[in-house]
């Protein structure tokens, strides 16, 4: 696997960019409606059909992509489930949604009404979630059964590399938002994005996802640092989401603006896959 | 052909090729006993050094056959710097010319330079430095003011550049001076290849506060250069300079600093072993971070999509991770590295000020990458 993406993960990526796109102004929530359009345009699939050749590195780069919008489908954990599992064309296509252990708990991310939870093995899960809580404040978490079998080792440093991904996409879109807010924001007379000091604190909001994304890319060619990688790589999104929201001054941290969908998916992603403990 | 990928096949041979080479080589010295050098054994080894890269064919690993090199890709070139960090081998005393005059010269250079210059550089027979820095012209560095003055058959150059490397031992210099009074920014400057071992030429060493006298202040004073070693069109010399930028802020000169900085991680993992409370791996893992973001800044030179701009943040990268290794080396307060480390950590403070100021680079970043307008 190299580090540069293949022409079918670029192409997914930008596919899944405009789809998710489309929904720009829906609530931050799980979203029924884009799912099914990225689910019959195939783009759910793509990784089980081995004709397609689709490596880590190409999910990767979905992953990324969806981490730019506030409100959730489970378009990675059916890529990743697609890879590993054998699992058919109309699984697939309700979406999948991976169990986790938290602590003493099994979870599951991005859950919603109709999609399918695998355990460890790729096993569907037929018995209900015992309670469903807020995720990020985008996306519902289902809590299973404790005796269910969480996802393994092996399976979780690909996890990890894709959930990281994910906290770059968040990371970008709040350095494009504060590009954009210091842009239009007016201070002594014009905008903040001519003071130096507005200035370095964007760079080094980009210095930090790059090295966040370059992290997520080492994750994937180093399956058994890849906890490592993560601890390095989440604290590098989190570092840039922090200066985008310094950057917005007061609004940044309203809650109306939103950038706290952002810093509150990376909060939780890491506790899903064990990183905060 | 060269290798554009580092799962190639190819490339595996090529690392275990460099590999065998690089522990067969090593100065012996340096290999057993490098934190207790004097400064000027260092350079010995560092000499030594040059000498078995040319040797072994490893001096212009990405420089055109034609003229001595090996032809190999950025991809070559990396792993060759990987191999080299892990068996903590020095790093070259030939290297400005190696790494920013050697490849200025051929991209832009004439055939007769070429033909002058390249072999000397490649065996460091010849020493370079770089003068473009003076001392009103540091991060704003189109304004500087040492002249070349047009007179028969060349120029004559007058004026003082400092924080010149290598200076008190370069046979050459790449020189950037203002040839015309009348022509406008960026468009006054010519790019000279000068003749350091001649009348005029004064260099003066400044003491830095490592103790070294690594940099030196250079003044010239009606010193000739030859027309034929003018480098590009006369006054376009700031194309020529953006071109040497790159190289020293690209992915080579990362990778020798990945060697440096690999090198003080690892004896600092030692030094902390009996400290708790310092945190010598978190710095090893920002050190594998700065080695895959070569790697994929290298892919993608490899695979000719945009890296130019990388650089930046690889400057910003190896530069503060090597400060803050050699600060907790500080720290450690090892009683075998004490001097080691106070050495190393004050010698620190200017890799955030040379090769373009830290805040530069992040100037670079939010005008040329986030192209955010002022």
């Amino acid at each position: 696997m190299s580090t540069i993406v293949q022409e079918i993960g670029t192409m997914a990526a930008s596919s899944v960019r405009e789809i998710l796109d489309s929904g720009r102004g829906s609530p931050a929530e799980p979203n029924a409606h884009l799912w099914s359009i990225l689910s019959d345009g195939g783009w759910g699939s793509i990784s089980s059909d081995p004709e397609n050749k689709v490596e880590l590195r190409d999910i990767l780069e979905v992953a990324r992509v969806s981490g730019r919008f506030p409100y959730s489908t489970p378009i990675v954990s059916t890529l990743l489930a697609g890879r590993w599992f054998k699992l058919d064309e109309g699984q697939l296509e309700s979406g999948i949604v991976l169990a986790l252990r938290r602590g003493a708990q099994v979870v599951a991310p991005y859950y919603s009404e109709g999609v399918i939870v695998v355990d460890g093995n790729g096993g569907i899960i037929a018995s209900s979630p015992t309670a469903v809580e807020a995720f990020s404040l985008v996306s519902p978490i289902a809590l299973l059964p404790v005796g269910t079998m969480a996802l393994s080792d092996e399976y979780l440093s690909e996890l990890r590399a894709a959930f990281l991904a994910v906290a770059v996409g968040c990371a970008d879109a709040v350095l494009d938002a504060s590009i954009a807010w210091s842009t239009t924001r007016e201070q002594f007379g014009q905008p903040i994005k001519g003071f130096q000091a507005v200035r370095h604190h964007l760079a080094n909001a980009h210095i930090a996802r790059e090295q966040a994304w370059t992290a997520a890319i080492a994750a994937a060619h180093e399956p058994e640092r890849s906890a490592a990688w993560a601890r390095q790589g989440f604290a590098l999104a989190r570092t840039s989401i922090e200066l985008g929201i310094q950057v917005h001054g007061g609004v940044g941290f309203t809650w109306e603006v939103g950038l706290h969908h952002y810093l509150n998916q990376i909060i939780e992603l890491r506790s899903v896959l064990g990183e905060d403990q | 052909m060269t290798i554009t990928r580092f799962d190639d096949p190819a490339a595996a041979k090529f690392r275990e090729d460099v590999s065998t080479w690089v522990h067969e080589a090593l100065p012996t010295k340096w290999r057993t006993d490098r934190a207790a050098l004097t400064p000027d054994e260092v350079q010995q080894a560092q000499r030594e050094w040059d000498a078995a890269l040319h040797e072994g064919g490893y001096a212009g690993l990405a420089w055109p056959a034609e003229y001595g090199g090996r032809g190999f890709g950025p991809i070559e070139e990396l792993i060759y710097y990987e191999e080299s960090s892990r068996a903590n081998a020095p790093d070259g005393f030939g290297r400005i010319g190696r790494v920013l005059a050697g490849p200025t010269i051929i991209v832009a250079g004439t055939e007769a330079q070429k033909v002058k210059y390249l072999p000397r550089i490649l065996d460091a027979s010849e020493i370079w430095c770089q003068g473009f820095s003076e001392p009103g012209a540091g991060s704003d560095l189109a304004s500087v003011r040492t002249t070349a003055r047009k007179v028969d058959g060349g120029y004559l150059v007058n004026g003082q550049k400092t924080w010149t490397s290598f200076a008190q031992y370069a046979k050459r210099c790449l020189m950037l001076a203002r040839s015309s009074t009348e022509l406008g920014r960026h468009h006054n400057l010519s790019f000279l290849l000068l003749d350091m071992e001649q009348d005029g030429v004064d260099v003066r060493p400044i003491r830095q506060i490592s103790g070294e006298e690594e940099f030196s202040e250079v003044f010239f004073t009606d010193v000739f250069v030859a027309d034929e070693d003018l480098v590009g069109p006369e006054h376009e010399g700031w194309g020529i300079a953006m071109t040497v930028l790159s190289n020293e802020r690209g992915t080579t000169e990362a990778a020798t600093r990945l060697v440096e900085a690999t090198a003080q991680i690892d004896l600092l993992n030692r030094c902390c072993a009996r400290h708790e409370g310092l945190d010598a791996p978190r710095l090893r893992d920002r050190c594998e971070l700065l080695r895959w973001q070569i790697l994929r800044t290298t892919e993608e030179k490899a695979a000719e999509l945009d890296w130019f701009t990388a650089g930046s943040i690889l400057k910003v990268q190896w530069s503060e991770l090597i400060q803050d290794s050699t600060r907790l080396g500080v720290d450690s307060g090892c009683p075998e590295h004490r001097d080691y480390w106070r050495h190393h950590y004050l010698a620190s403070k200017a890799m955030s000020i040379y090769s373009g100021t830290n805040e530069i680079q992040r100037n670079i970043i939010t005008d040329r990458v986030l192209k955010v307008s002022r």
